[in-house]
C-alpha cells in the first residue's frame, strides 16, 4: 500500500488529537488524556514549538472506514544528555490496526531517526509499557536496549497538587 | 551555612557545570559514560537553540569548598511533551557537593524548579532516578513524587547512535 510520512501542519491537529486517544485507549489510560487539538496547535505550531510530528497518510483509495487518510503519527521533541549532548525523545509512535504490518512504523521511526541524524542527535530514547509485547518485540528488533532493566532507571513524576504544594514552599 | 545564591548558569560556569556533571556521573558509578566537553556544553545551552537550562548554586568566597569551588550545585532541564496532557520541566541533572548538603540547598533548587514549571503553565515535572538510589528516591517521595514506572509499568529505552544511523538509511 502506498503512503507518505510528512512533516504535520497545524491543520492536521484533528487527526493527531484523534489518533493520540486511540493510543491512549490501547495503552488502557484514555481518561488521563486532557488536552485537544486546541493546545496541539498553540503548542507545536507556535513561535516556541514544544514539539514535533511527523504523520503517515494513505491516498484517498485507501482511507479507513470512517474516512480518514491520516493513519499514523510519530511525536517527538530533543532533550539533552549531561553524558553525551543532544538526544530525540520520540513521545509517541502509532499506526492505526487496519495500516499495520505495511512499513509505516518503521517508516516514521526511520524520519525520526535521520531528523536525530540531521540535528548532530546522538541517541534516540523513548518509554513503552512493561506489558506492550508487539511493541517491545519491535524495537528490539530494531536495535534498541532496555535502560530500565540494564541500569536501573525508574521514571518519576510530580503532578498536579503535589507540583503546586512544592511551588508553594518556595520563600 | 545559610549563605548560598541560587541563580541562572552564565556561559562563564560551563566548566564548573562539567566538572558537577562528572561528579554526578561518579556516583552514580557511571563516570566514564560522560563523553560530552566543554565546548559542547557552551554550544547546546547558550547558543541560538538552547537544548537545555540551567541553575546553579553558589556561596561566597569565604565558604569555598576544600578545592577552591564556589559553585557547589547546579540543576538542569529543559521541556518536554505531553500528548495527554500538555508541556512539561523535566529534570535531567540535580546536583549538590557532598560537603554542602544538609543546608537546604536541595530543596530550595527544587522549590525554584517547581515554581518555574507552573510559572510556565506546565502540567508536572519529570525525571528518572536509579532504582538503587533510595536516598534520592526518598527525599522525591517525601516532596510528593510518584514512581511512574511503579505505579503505571513504564521503562525507559535507547536505540544509540549506531542502531540511529542503520535505520535511517533503510
Amino acid at each position: 500500500m502506498k503512503f507518505n510520512i510528512c512533516a504535520a501542519k497545524p491543520e492536521d491537529c484533528k487527526d493527531i488529537a484523534r489518533m493520540i486517544m486511540e493510543l491512549a485507549v490501547y495503552e488502557k489510560m484514555p481518561d488521563q488524556v486532557k488536552i485537544s487539538y486546541k493546545e496541539l496547535e498553540k503548542d507545536g505550531f507556535g513561535p516556541n514549538p514544544f514539539y514535533q510530528c511527523l504523520v503517515a497518510e494513505v491516498p484517498e483509495e485507501h482511507k479507513s472506514k470512517d474516512g480518514h487518510t491520516k493513519v499514523g503519527y510519530a511525536l517527538f521533541f530533543y532533550t539533552y544528555s549531561t553524558w553525551k549532548g543532544r538526544t530525540v525523545y520520540m513521545e509517541d509512535l502509532y499506526v492505526m490496526p487496519e495500516y499495520r504490518g505495511k512499513g509505516m512504523g518503521k517508516a516514521l521511526m526511520a524520519t525520526v531517526a535521520k531528523v536525530a541524524k540531521e540535528q548532530h542527535c546522538v541517541r534516540l530514547q523513548f518509554s513503552v509499557l512493561d506489558w506492550n509485547k508487539p511493541s517491545l518485540d519491535f524495537y528490539l528488533s530494531k536495535g534498541a536496549e532496555d535502560l530500565t532493566a540494564k541500569e536501573g532507571w525508574h521514571f518519576l513524576r510530580f503532578h498536579g497538587i503535589a507540583l503546586d504544594n512544592l511551588a508553594q514552599e518556595a520563600p | 551555612m545559610a549563605n548560598f545564591i541560587l541563580r541562572k548558569a552564565e556561559p562563564k560556569d560551563v566548566s564548573d557545570i562539567l566538572r558537577l556533571i562528572k561528579e554526578l556521573a561518579k556516583f552514580e558509578e557511571m563516570e566514564e559514560q560522560v563523553v560530552l566537553t566543554e565546548k559542547e556544553l557552551l554550544e547546546d545551552g547558550f547558543g541560538d537553540h538552547p537544548f537545555y537550562h540551567c541553575v546553579v548554586a553558589e556561596v561566597p568566597k569565604d565558604k569555598q569548598s576544600v578545592e577552591g569551588y564556589t559553585v557547589v550545585g547546579f540543576a538542569m532541564y529543559y521541556f518536554t511533551y505531553d500528548p495527554w496532557i500538555g508541556k512539561l520541566l523535566y529534570l535531567e541533572d540535580f546536583y549538590v557537593m557532598t560537603e554542602f548538603r544538609g543546608y537546604g540547598i536541595g530543596s530550595e533548587i527544587l522549590k525554584m524548579l517547581s515554581e518555574t514549571a507552573v510559572k510556565t503553565r506546565c502540567s508536572g515535572m519529570h525525571f528518572i532516578v536509579a532504582e538503587w538510589n533510595t536516598s534520592s528516591i526518598e527525599f522525591y517521595k517525601r516532596r510528593g513524587a510518584a514512581d511512574l514506572s511503579h505505579e503505571e509499568g513504564w521503562r525507559l529505552y535507547e536505540i544509540d547512535k549506531c542502531n540511529l544511523i542503520k535505520m535511517s538509511s533503510k
